[in-house]
Formats: C-alpha cells, structure tokens, sequence
C-alpha cells in the first residue's frame, strides 16, 4: 500500500468524522435549546404561596381563583413551587378578624405573613379576592428581591366590570409576572 | 303759622305724589327682583332664585356668593385615550414600551389615541397614588376622563441611577358615570398588553 493510498484513506476517514459530528451538532443543539434544561446547581424553583380569600360558595369565583392560580404555576420560566393555605391560617397570621380592604392596606398589616418561619423560604405571596358577582377583583402580590421580609406590595383592583374569563387572564397575566420581581434562581 | 301749615301740606303731598310716579311701574323690568327663577347660563339643574323682601333696605346689598357650578357633564363619545404621566424624557425602551402596548391593543381591536395629559397630571397622579378603594370611590373621576369613552392611565417614573423604571401604576377609567374600572400599582408586563384589551373593550369602541 502506497503512503499515497493511506493519506487519501486517512483524509476521507477524517471527513466522515466531520460529517459525524456536524449531523450531532445539527441535532443536539436545538433539542439543548428546547428542552429545559435539569436544574443546575444553584439553580431552585420559585416559591409562592397563593391565598384565596373568597369563602369558595360561588361557582364563578372557583373558576376565577383557578385561571389566576394556574398562570401563575405556568408562567415562570423555570418552575414554580406553588402552594396554597386558606383564608383563615391567614387571617390567623395577621392576627386579623377580617380581611376587607386589604388590597389597600399598609405594607405593616401584613408583616405577620411576609416575616418569622411561615415566610421562611417564601419568595412571593400572593392574595387574590376574586367576585365576580360584585362585578370586582383585588390582588395583592409582595415579591421583591431577598424574598418576603423586604418585599413591596404590588396592588391590583378591578371594578365596575363584569369578570369575565378574558378579565381572569388578564389579573393572572399581571400576577405571574409580580410574582417573579426581583427573583434570582 | 296758619299760612304755613297748608304749604307744608301741600309739599308732602307733591313729595308722595312724585315718589310714586319715581317708584310706579309693573316692575317687569326688574326681573331679578321679581321673584322670578332666573335661568342659570352654566346650564344647571337647580335654578337660582332672586327673592326681594317687602320692605328691603334700598342700600346697595354685597353681591351673592354664586353657589359652585355643578360639575359640567362633557358626553363620553370621544375615542378611547392614552394618557402618560412622567416627569422625565422618556427613554427610547419607555417609547417603544408604549408604542408595543399600543400594537397590541390594536391587534386585539382597541385603538387608543395618545393624548397629552395636559391640567389633568394632578388629579391622575392622586387617584393611581391613593390605595383605599373606599377614598378613591369618592374621587370625582369625570374631568380626568374628560370625553374619551375610556382613559388608560400610565405612570412611567423616572429613571434611577440611570436604570429605567418603567410602569409603576396603571388604571382605566370608563363608563357613564365615570368611574374606576381597573387600579394597579406595579408594572403592566408586556405580556399582559393584549389581555388587558378585557378592561378596555366596551368603553372604547366607537
């Protein structure tokens, strides 16, 4: 076998190898790109806990709490730990009797639930009162950077308006995104 | 004495007969004395009415305080508006920020004019600031939605440490009377341009 011979097999050879890797190049990137990625180290899902203060009688105001509760598990980017306590643990934690006007409460009134170990770990808090038989909706979103005990309240109120399901959308667009404020995974 | 008396007569009886003549008359041309409504020229709903007593001092009396003119009733049938409040330049992200909120209500059907907010800043920086729902339902919201159908109100707040700070607080007034459909205090993410098409739709189509 001439040293000829060899060097032209040796360059094909080289050239499939090529080829080989460009082919897995072609088709792992895109599929890397697409599907998210396992979660890496430092990385942590995004934790919310979410509270319906409505009493829960009223059909139309399940189905409202469901369309904003469930933008907010599916928005986020990366995943969301999404967790609900009901309307009385909170009232307990605020040491409240009631919850009327909350949506313009000072930030104070709620230090009961945004401190001490029910916050712990907690990077968002979000309260929805949605009733759609009154023609309105509150929500109140505390997120900020270094989680609750330093979060601001983000403050939502719908009036006047028939809470329609495009309406639930619409707080559940708005909620999703306060939730993350000052978020780093 | 004797011949004096009846010249004394006589000059009272001139003086009466020359006061009446002065005085006489149907008093139609003293309409504001008359008793009669007068027609308010604000249009108003409640008629102001001059009443004159039967014996009134004939000095000059100080003029009325005028009651406060009802508020003027200006017909919501103008196009939806958009209202910006800042106090800065606005930065090219805030420009195209806006101008993306504007395509995507377009796209959902909602076309909003920008209009300048002119003498209504105060009055719409007052209702975004206040967060008692209770207060801000007693807030007159008439003159600052003006004759658009409905009003979304954004507040970009300047810049810090040269960092934009974007929309801080948003609302939508609508509706006959005027009132508060939609209050927020937080940013209005991008995503939620189109949606927010829910709160604008029956009070800005034509």
């Amino acid at each position: 076998m001439s040293c000829g011979h060899l060097a032209s097999r040796a360059r094909i050879l080289v050239l499939r190898l090529s080829a080989l890797v460009a082919l897995l190049g072609a088709l792992v990137l895109p599929t890397a790109l697409l599907v998210p990625m396992p979660a890496r180290a430092g990385a942590r899902d995004l934790e919310v806990l979410f509270v319906r203060l409505d009493d829960g009688s009223d059909a139309a105001a399940t189905a409202c709490a469901g369309a904003v509760r469930g933008a907010l598990s599916r928005a986020f980017g990366g995943e969301v730990h999404l967790m609900s306590i009901p309307r009385d643990v909170l009232l307990t934690r605020l040491g409240a009797s009631s919850l009327d006007g909350f949506v313009g409460w000072p930030r104070e009134r709620f230090s009961g639930a945004l401190s001490g170990r029910s916050a712990a770990g907690l990077d968002a808090l979000v309260m929805l009162d949605c009733q759609p038989a009154l023609q309105r909706l509150d929500l109140v979103v505390f997120a900020g950077t270094g989680a609750l005990p330093s979060a601001e309240a983000q403050r939502l109120s719908v009036r006047h308006t028939e809470i329609t399901p495009a309406v639930a959308r619409f707080a559940g667009s708005v909620a999703s995104m306060w939730q993350t404020e000052g978020f780093s995974p | 004495m004797n011949h004096r008396a009846p010249r004394c007569v006589s000059v009272a009886v001139l003086s009466l007969l020359v006061g009446t003549l002065a005085c006489g008359g149907d008093g139609s041309e003293e309409a504001p004395n008359s008793g009669e409504p007068v027609e308010d020229p604000y249009g108003g709903e409640e008629p102001t009415t001059a009443v004159t007593l039967p014996f009134e001092d004939p000095t000059p009396m100080p003029t009325p305080v005028p009651a406060p003119l009802p508020e003027q009733v200006v017909p919501a049938t103008g196009p939806a508006q958009l209202v910006l409040l800042h106090t800065h330049e606005l930065l090219r992200s805030e420009e195209r920020y806006v101008e993306q909120l504007l395509s995507a209500l377009r796209r959902a059907s909602i076309t909003l004019e920008r209009t300048p907010v002119g003498d209504r800043a105060a009055m719409l920086e007052g209702w975004l600031t206040e967060t008692d729902p209770a207060r801000r339902a007693q807030l007159a919201l008439g003159p600052a939605r003006g004759s658009a159908r409905a009003l979304l109100v954004l507040r970009i707040s300047a810049p810090v440490d040269r960092r934009a700070q974007g929309v801080t607080a948003f609302g939508v007034i609508a509706g006959e009377p005027a009132r508060e459909r939609l209050w927020a205090q937080g940013d209005l993410p991008a995503d939620a341009h189109a949606a927010l098409a829910a709160l604008l739709g029956e009070g800005s189509q034509p």
